[in-house]
């Protein structure tokens, strides 16, 4: 029995004019301008929703060939009524969560036997090797989901499924997602209309099919690891099966699924639009990834030409249109919102979305020149105060145990505060940047975020006579480390 | 003017006078005894002194210091940068430093003598005496900033104001 209907039913959740609420696809695409965007607390969630919401669209639209296109829809205010309608009604058949044949996104014979909850979907959620992080579900007592959450859950699956032991029908281990791991760069605009307009690449529609225009996966296709697809063909890969997938319907919700293998993706030529590149230690380009200790901000530069790395096409997209429409006496306000999972093998540690913004004329070599310039700053600084964390720890500690040591030094406050303040300054930097005195400010917020965290640190450290002599020796590199910035560009 | 500049004054008017000689003898007399027990010093003293506690024991041991150099007042030098300079010649110094910051009211005036014995020349009496008064308070920044004498950095405007509040 068919039932509900991705293109109809509430589950993609949106805020709209203050309110937060459910949409079908549908009207997300056609509403697209009275809505302010997607609203989801999950990052990846939105990243995955977003994509396919894209998908949709360079498909319906078949295009857009050139910028132009995107601009005549900017302009517009609306995507074109006529061609979306036509293909969702000629592909609605494909869009039922539940469907004897051809249900969304999964394999409709995939056995009931050996089912799995549905919260093995989530990498948020603890469940097979994933730590107890987010989340205290235990497998013993699955709730029931309704339909619209495990439709997303199903999404985000598909599109950030780690690889790792599968051990069903005759497959081992399961390959990642072809954007398990990268950061995601999805810019953001006053309305979902021009969000997706900014994230809608130029694109060419041939040699290139989402899994709704293809016949259905059968669970014969996926046995033994039998279908192999290179990762090429932008809509294929935004609705990627990285596994397959049964929901099983109790009746108004979904507590286990049937579950198996995906398609495994062999390596190809394609770059996703979302990803950005940067040069590794071997000089190859590698796709950026989020990191643990770290906010990405620090790794703005690397993806940028001067460094050998290549920004996210979405962002250089975002960049161009921006342009264009500066030209035409018109402003698009952008921020640039990264998402994605931070990894380790088969394990999520982390999932995060940070906002930036992106403002005009970031890609040009005067600003990334800044903003290499800044970025080294910071890091030269941040590395200075490290070392004075190690020799303040000596003073107190003394040199005899080299774990102790380094424990200590780590304890201080020293480095965590300072990159803290950095995260909240580095976005207003971002905005300047085009500014002529935005460097200058950026090295002001430097010392001020070093003397604070050096202020903090002395309240940390005692007031008996070797803590007063680790302070008053600290003071003096301090010093020597703000006399070393200078405002340099060159 | 401080209560250290007001107390100089008075040392040096004492120095002034033809009865420095005892004077003197009565103060340096007194560093063997606890500050301000030793009777014969009290009338070079007392007369200043309107406190009670640490605080006049403090007048007591600037009084016998500033005798012990026989009131070689040096504007500026503070002890923590004599003690500097006379690191640069013996390691030991920097080891009696330490010990003297971290002094307790039984230990200081001891350790007090033993490092004005060090250090050749004069010294600013006046800053000994208000750094003294406020050498028990809690958050001890009198000697942070001696440590930051000592080692060489200065204090910012910032901490020297805060100190002034305290």
């Amino acid at each position: 029995m068919k039932k509900f209907s991705l293109l109809e039913e509430p589950w993609i959740p949106v805020l709209r004019e203050g309110r937060v609420e459910e949409v079908g696809l549908r009207e997300a695409l056609l509403q697209a301008h009275n809505i302010t965007r997607i609203e989801t607390p999950s990052p990846l969630e939105e990243a995955a929703l977003h994509r396919l919401l894209l998908a949709v669209l360079h498909r319906a639209l078949m295009g857009p060939r050139r910028l132009e296109d995107v601009l005549d829809w900017w302009r517009a205010g609306r995507f074109p009524e006529g061609p979306l309608t036509n293909y969702l009604d000629r592909f609605a058949d494909r869009f039922f969560l539940f469907h004897p044949k051809t249900p969304f996104f999964q394999v409709a014979d995939l056995p009931e036997e050996n089912a799995l909850p549905w919260s093995k979907l989530l990498p948020e959620l603890a469940s097979g090797n994933n730590p107890t992080l987010f989340d205290h579900t235990t497998e013993e007592n699955v709730p029931k989901v309704a339909y619209a959450q495990a439709a997303r859950a199903l999404l985000v699956h598909q599109t950030f499924a780690l690889g790792g032991l599968l051990r069903r029908f005759g497959v081992a281990s399961a390959k990642d997602a072809p954007v398990a791991r990268p950061a995601l760069f999805l810019p953001t605009g006053g309305n979902l209309l021009e969000t997706l307009l900014l994230n809608l690449v130029p694109y060419t529609p041939e040699e290139d099919a989402p899994i709704w225009e293809v016949p259905p996966l059968r669970l014969a296709d996926l046995e033994g690891g039998r279908t192999k697809w290179p990762i090429a063909g932008r809509t294929r890969v935004y609705t990627w099966p990285t596994r397959g997938v049964r929901l099983l319907d109790e009746g108004g919700g979904v507590r286990f699924m049937g579950y198996g293998p995906g398609v495994e993706p062999l390596e190809a030529t394609y770059r996703d639009p979302m990803v950005a590149q940067r040069l590794d230690s071997r000089g190859n380009l590698a796709a950026l990834r989020l990191s643990e200790d770290r906010s990405f901000w620090r790794d703005f530069s690397a993806m940028l030409p001067r460094q050998g790395g290549k920004v996210a096409a979405t962002v250089e997209h975002a960049e161009n249109l921006q342009g264009e429409l500066e030209d035409g006496g018109e402003e698009a306000r952008v921020a640039l919102r990264v998402l994605g999972q931070v990894s380790d093998q088969a394990k999520v540690l982390d999932v995060r979305r940070e906002v930036y913004p992106l403002p005009p004329g970031l890609l040009c070599p005067e600003a990334e020149g800044k903003l290499e310039k800044a970025l080294k700053d910071a890091e030269e600084l941040g590395r200075g105060l490290q070392g004075l964390a190690l020799q303040v720890a000596r003073a107190v500690v003394g040199e005899r145990d080299r774990k102790e040591l380094t424990d200590f030094a780590r304890s201080l406050p020293l480095g965590r505060l300072y990159w803290h303040a950095l995260d909240g300054a580095f976005p207003g930097f971002l905005a300047r940047v085009g500014e002529g005195e935005a460097l200058g400010l950026w090295q002001e917020a430097l010392k001020r975020a070093a003397l604070e965290a050096w202020a903090a640190t002395r309240l940390f450290l005692g007031t008996e006579a070797r803590h007063l002599k680790a302070v008053a020796e600290g003071e003096r590199v301090l010093g020597r480390l703000l006399g070393e910035l200078k405002e340099v560009v060159k | 003017m401080s209560q250290g500049e007001r107390f100089l004054e008075w040392l040096e008017a004492l120095k002034g006078k033809r009865a420095w000689t005892p004077a003197r003898a009565a103060l340096r007399r007194s560093l063997a005894f606890p500050p301000g027990a030793y009777p014969k010093a009290m009338p070079y003293v007392e007369p200043f002194v309107r406190e009670e506690g640490w605080k006049r024991e403090a007048h007591y041991l600037v009084a016998a210091l500033y005798a012990l150099k026989d009131g070689a007042h040096q504007k500026g030098r503070t002890l923590a940068r004599a003690l500097r300079e006379k690191a640069q010649e013996s390691d030991s110094v920097e080891k009696r430093f330490l010990a003297l910051l971290d002094a307790d009211r039984d230990q200081i005036a001891f350790r007090l003598r033993q490092a004005v014995g060090l250090v050749g020349e004069g010294l600013d009496f006046a800053r000994l005496l208000d750094d003294l008064l406020g050498w028990f308070s809690p958050e001890r920044r009198v000697q942070a900033r001696w440590a930051r004498e000592f080692y060489g950095t200065e204090a910012s405007e910032e901490e020297k104001e805060k100190e002034v509040e305290a």
